[in-house]
């Protein structure tokens, strides 16, 4: 029988611990060797950025009030499960603008537009085939 | 009324290399925002005239 190294695993708490082959210390191919080795990994849990709370930790502290406005409001209508889809799209566009709002010059680019001394491209010139695309999403909605 | 979207340098210089589902998404979000430019998406505040 071929010989079979684990390594122990490491740090506990959150992290789970997995083992799992690891083709470079066999050769690169799992299948060109007998020996099978086992390397520790370590798998992060990952954050639902989606979570209200990722939301408001992330978002700017002046859109917290129109943030919670909307997320209340589609709380209420997510009573009716026709409303869920939408508090999930609330959540994910809210997740979305957390992350643009968190980014050096954000508000200084959002002033510039509105003041129309931001420098543009129409979305046609910089997606050339722009048409087909929307009408794809379109469908997909 | 039709909305066309203008994209900024900076939107430019990000949407380089960003991964093909990444891409798609925009491509959705935007092609929303233009067919439904009074729906209540997020609002930033500096948009809203109080920031």
């Amino acid at each position: 029988m071929a010989p079979t190294e684990l390594v122990a695993p490491g740090r506990a708490g959150l992290e789970r611990d997995l083992w799992r082959p690891c083709p470079s210390r066999c050769g690169g191919s799992l299948g060109a060797t007998s020996e099978r080795k086992l390397s520790h990994v370590t798998a992060q849990p990952t954050e639902d950025c989606a979570d209200p709370l990722v939301i408001l930790r992330d978002l700017p502290e002046r859109e917290h009030e129109e943030f919670l406005r909307q997320y209340h409001q589609a709380v209420d209508a997510a009573y009716d499960p026709a409303g869920y889809q939408q508090l999930r799209r609330l959540l994910h566009v809210w997740s979305l603008t957390a992350l643009a709002a968190g980014q050096p010059g954000y508000y200084e680019e959002l002033a510039a537009a509105r003041a129309g001394t931001a420098t543009t491209v129409p979305v046609t010139d910089a997606i050339l085939d722009w048409a087909e695309r929307a009408a794809a999403a379109r469908d997909h909605r | 009324m039709t909305y066309r979207a203008e994209l900024s340098a900076r939107a430019l210089k990000q949407m380089h290399g960003l991964p093909g589902p990444a891409f798609d998404s925009l491509i959705e979000v935007m092609a929303e925002v233009i067919d439904y430019p009074d729906d209540p998406l997020p609002m930033p505040a500096a948009l809203r005239g109080n920031g």
